[in-house]
């Protein structure tokens, strides 16, 4: 007799998920949803019980933690049937929300409830989990779990998951932005049982205090997700008294189904039956930093195709095959990263009041074995297994925009770009203390992408979650004393042109003032050096600008100061500041992106530019008018409006001036854009013609290496050898694979 | 279909509907269910062209039916076609093979586009901006490394959508429409090299 309401095992339970899913395509295998259709009332008043039981135990518990990650809204509380799939979950992060189908995975697979070594599970035990490979999305991301025990049995799991600000990575704190292997990537966990009756241990405080560099934060906020999980708990106690145990599984089974059916539908109702290509490559810079300790990390490019294929059932396959192969990097995607990159689809397909796993299961994702995407071995470096996941995903959702603009739904079709970095400080101060902390700003705030009907929105929203908020730069300077904030503000003339703009871009500006004893900073997200988001712009519109960081060490600001001299406030004033002589460095980085661990000292700056998001159509297609909302704005100067929107204007402050009053000279703006056009004439060519000379490059091996690399690596994986090779007609390669695939039959018969 | 929807569409396609109407969009309780045939007679009303639009991929582009010849030997195709009439063939090939193509490869000439400084680093990355022969519109960019394929933005099944989402067959249905051609032109283009 098992633990599961019924009587069944969990290892039974995991199972008959995964088979219904194959075989029945239905979440639980149901034909009839009959509570659904015969008694809906009593199915909304179940629901809407869940949704606010988790909201609940979020919005109290969140009180009990500092760390940053809480305190801009990243806490998810949540609630899963017995076999891990969540029926209801909280604001706060939803990507969290896919990690349990994983977790309680492996437990089931694994016999935790006959395992006599930990006493099995049972009501009032605590598991903790941050293990890409067992669910969670990177070791950041710890997960608590508590069973929900109803007349003995398990009725389901209520979980709290956060981003801890920091988990003891061997190489970069906070989040590991170099980290070759799992073992420099900190503290991971599988699943495991952490308390009983419960509370926590004290061995997992210890370790938690012993093996993080903010063990105290991290201990608070293992005790927030606990007590908002205990929260949920009583209010599905009280559930369960009221509708009973088997009324209530029967009701999670059919939320999820019915969120799930709800979505198919809406899919076909607004999108088109399609196939779409949006694919992005990843610059990892790492060997200069790692030396001789980790050979085996090299400098590398990789490659993430991303082809989203809407089927006409309404389900939707998204296909990875032809990434790079697996490596000693940080960007290996183990399954739970791909629980929250999948984060992104959650509001542009799954809209619902509460987001449940129904999303996961209309969604099928293809990958190569042993590529970053499948790894097939599990010792590697993870922590940005997650980040390429949720920038893969967001291309993916350009294939929603643009089936959305071409069915006619405009006002639905958006580009959803996850674009976001964390500032990471650590050291120690004059006194031997040490510190670490993280400044979520761009994180917690992002731009809501561009539509065929607006500009992109900057420092709109935390995509994926309906509760984020930047938070206080004073919270940030009190969370690292030793930092100051010398702007936050948007950076005019920062922005990717087009019909609709993308949004403009937010900048931070910090001073580093006095750390006393030694102070690293390292910046880690969405930063690549190159295209975050994807290399294909929208309907004539520019992809995203890469983030951009100026960092200047050893500068002359303390004389600045002295002279009353204002600092600059964003990175162009900066570089203004360098060029004119006034801000002197003794080194300047300039377009730092991943970075690793810099030394910074007293009057070091650090200047970011930031969430320039992609456009949308052709920049000679903006309206005017717009272009003069924004002279007027002054997000634009004159001579941009003129030489890339072809607008020429005036204001009364004279054509360089900055007043308010801008007019549009629409003769002259006429006679601009044809001057553009013609230009373009003048420098295209036919593409025929340019395939004729790129193909010598492409047969010489003459490219950059580290692109070629990424070739020779890629073309081992069918799809994209396919891709590659039909566009550059090599028959050389193709005779060669041929032979080489004959001359293996031969030795295998 | 309803005359005042119609008109909210023409101004959402012209981006002049006032934004608290586009979110009266976005927050009614079902989409209007003949969104789509609206959708088509604005963009049909708009191009100075008579060919049917099946269905628009881009802001200028569209695939469009196209019918030739007389009645005993009419040719039926489907073409992707700009607004301004220049037209790029078969829609199941990557329509930017037939349009003219400007590659940005060093930083002043990044700094045209891209103009605080800011911008994909031209040592692994190319711009390749995408223009319409007919009007010079530009259709399509692409930041890429250098060698990389030219990508197939959108196939749409454009059958599927018609009988089974739509309900309304396209009269020339044939299960070789949802294919990728592209590689016939690039496989042309290499017998006239080699």
């Amino acid at each position: 007799m098992g633990i599961v309401h019924g009587g069944r095992t969990l290892k039974e339970v995991v199972e008959e998920r995964e088979r219904n899913q194959a075989e029945t395509g239905s979440s639980y295998g149901q034909r009839a949803l009959q509570l659904f259709e015969h008694e809906p009332t009593q199915l909304e008043r179940i629901y809407w019980k869940l949704i606010t039981a988790t909201q609940y135990g979020r919005d109290t518990s969140m009180l009990i933690s500092t760390s940053p990650s809480a305190i801009t809204g990243e806490l998810l509380q949540f609630i899963a049937t017995p076999d891990g799939r969540a029926v209801a979950s909280s604001w706060g992060l939803c990507g969290h929300s896919g990690a349990l189908r994983m977790m309680i995975g492996t437990m089931g697979r694994l016999g935790y409830e006959e395992d006599q070594g930990m006493g099995g599970i049972r009501d009032g035990d605590i598991f903790s989990c941050n293990d890409p490979v067992h669910g969670s999305s990177q070791n950041n991301d710890m997960y608590t779990v508590v069973p929900l025990f109803a007349e003995d049995k398990l009725i389901g799991w209520a979980a709290g998951s956060l981003h801890l600000v920091d988990i003891g990575s061997a190489l970069t704190p906070g989040m590991a932005g170099v980290s070759p292997t799992t073992y420099t990537d900190g503290l991971v966990v599988p699943p495991q049982k952490t308390g009983q009756n419960f509370v926590q241990s004290k061995s997992w405080e210890l370790t938690l205090k012993r093996r993080t560099r903010m063990g105290v934060m991290n201990v608070l906020d293992d005790k927030m997700k606990l007590v908002g999980a205990l929260m949920v708990r009583e209010r599905v106690l009280n559930m369960v008294e009221e509708f009973g145990a088997e009324r209530f599984v029967q009701a999670m089974h059919e939320i999820i189904e019915r969120d799930r059916r709800e979505i198919i539908e809406r899919i076909k109702a607004w999108q088109v039956p399609m196939i779409s290509h949006h694919p992005k490559i990843i610059h990892v810079t790492q060997q200069e930093y790692l030396g001789t300790a980790f050979p085996e990390a090299v400098d590398c490019t990789l490659h993430v195709p991303a082809t989203c294929q809407i089927n006409l059932d309404g389900t939707i396959t998204q296909d990875f095959r032809g990434a790079s192969s697996q490596g000693f990097h940080h960007y290996n995607c183990y399954p739970g990263g791909w629980n929250l990159g999948a984060y992104t689809d959650f509001p542009v397909l799954a809209m619902a009041p509460a987001m449940s796993n129904a999303i996961y299961e209309i969604a099928r994702r293809k990958t190569d074995p042993g590529s970053i995407c499948q790894p097939t071995r599990d010792d590697l470096g993870s922590v940005h297994g997650c980040v390429m996941a949720i920038d893969a995903h967001s291309n993916l959702g350009r294939g929603y925009a643009l089936g959305r603009f071409a069915r006619g739904f405009l006002e639905e079709a958006w580009v959803n770009e996850v674009l976001w970095g964390i500032s990471s400080f650590e050291g120690e101060f004059g006194n031997g203390t040490p510190f670490a902390s993280a400044d979520w700003s761009l994180t917690a705030n992002m731009p809501l992408g561009v539509t065929p009907w607006r500009d992109g929105v900057p420092v709109a929203v935390g995509t994926g979650n309906p509760l984020s908020d930047i938070g206080e730069a004073e919270e940030y300077e009190f969370l690292c004393p030793a930092i100051a904030h010398v702007s936050r503000g948007l950076v005019a003339d920062v922005m990717v042109h087009g019909k609709y703009r993308g949004p403009v871009a937010f900048g931070i500006g910090y001073l580093v003032t006095n750390p006393g004893g030694k102070m690293t900073f390292h910046s880690t997200g969405s930063p690549t050096g190159t295209s975050p988001a994807c290399i294909v712009g929208i309907c004539g519109g520019y992809p995203a600008l890469p983030s951009y960081i100026l960092l200047l060490h050893k500068t002359n600001v303390q004389e600045l100061i002295d002279k009353q001299i204002p600092l600059p406030r964003h990175v162009l004033e900066a570089r203004d500041y360098l060029k004119r002589g006034i801000l002197t460095a003794e080194q300047v980085y300039d377009n730092v992106t991943e970075t690793p661990d810099w030394q910074v000292t007293d009057g070091d700056l650090i200047y970011y530019a930031n969430e320039a998001g992609s456009s949308w159509g052709e920049p000679l297609d903006r309206d005017p008018a717009r272009v003069r909302a924004d002279l007027e704005e002054g997000w634009l100067s004159p001579d941009v409006a003129k030489t890339i929107y072809g607008v020429v204007a005036r204001s009364s402050a004279g054509s360089e001036g900055s007043g308010h009053d801008w007019t549009v000279d629409e003769e002259a703006t006429q006679q601009a854009r044809r001057d553009i056009k013609e230009r373009r004439k003048q420098r295209a060519m036919p593409v025929q013609d340019w395939w004729k000379n790129e193909r010598k490059r492409v047969q010489n091996n003459d490219l950059p290496e580290m692109s070629q690399t990424m070739y020779q690596d890629c073309l081992q994986y069918e799809k994209f050898r396919d891709e590659f090779v039909s566009f550059w007609q090599l028959a050389d390669y193709e005779q060669a694979e041929q032979a080489a695939d004959e001359q293996e039959a031969t030795h295998g018969s | 279909m309803d005359p005042k929807m119609k008109e909210k569409i023409r101004l959402l396609v012209d981006g002049q509907l006032p934004e608290d109407q586009v979110k009266d969009l976005i927050r009614m309780p079902a989409k209007d269910p003949d969104r789509f045939w609206t959708y088509l007679q604005v963009l049909q009303e708009r191009v100075v062209w008579d060919d049917t639009i099946l269905l628009r991929i881009s802001e200028h582009l569209y695939i469009v039916r196209k019918e030739e010849g007389g009645k005993g030997d009419k040719i039926i195709s489907r073409v992707v076609k700009c607004d301004c009439g220049h037209e790029f063939g078969d829609y199941r090939i990557n329509w930017k093979f037939h349009s003219m193509l400007a590659v940005r490869k060093t930083t002043p000439e990044l700094e045209e586009v891209y103009n605080a400084g800011i911008m994909p680093n031209p040592e692994h990355l190319e711009v390749r901006e995408f223009y319409c022969p007919g009007c010079s519109a530009q259709l399509g960019v692409e930041v890429a490394p250098h060698g990389y394929p030219i990508v197939f933005e959108l196939l749409p099944d454009l059958d599927g959508l018609y009988r089974e989402w739509l309900g309304r067959p396209l009269s020339d249905e044939s299960p070789d429409w949802f294919q990728d051609r592209s590689s016939t032109v690039t496989a042309a283009w290499a017998k006239e090299v080699d």
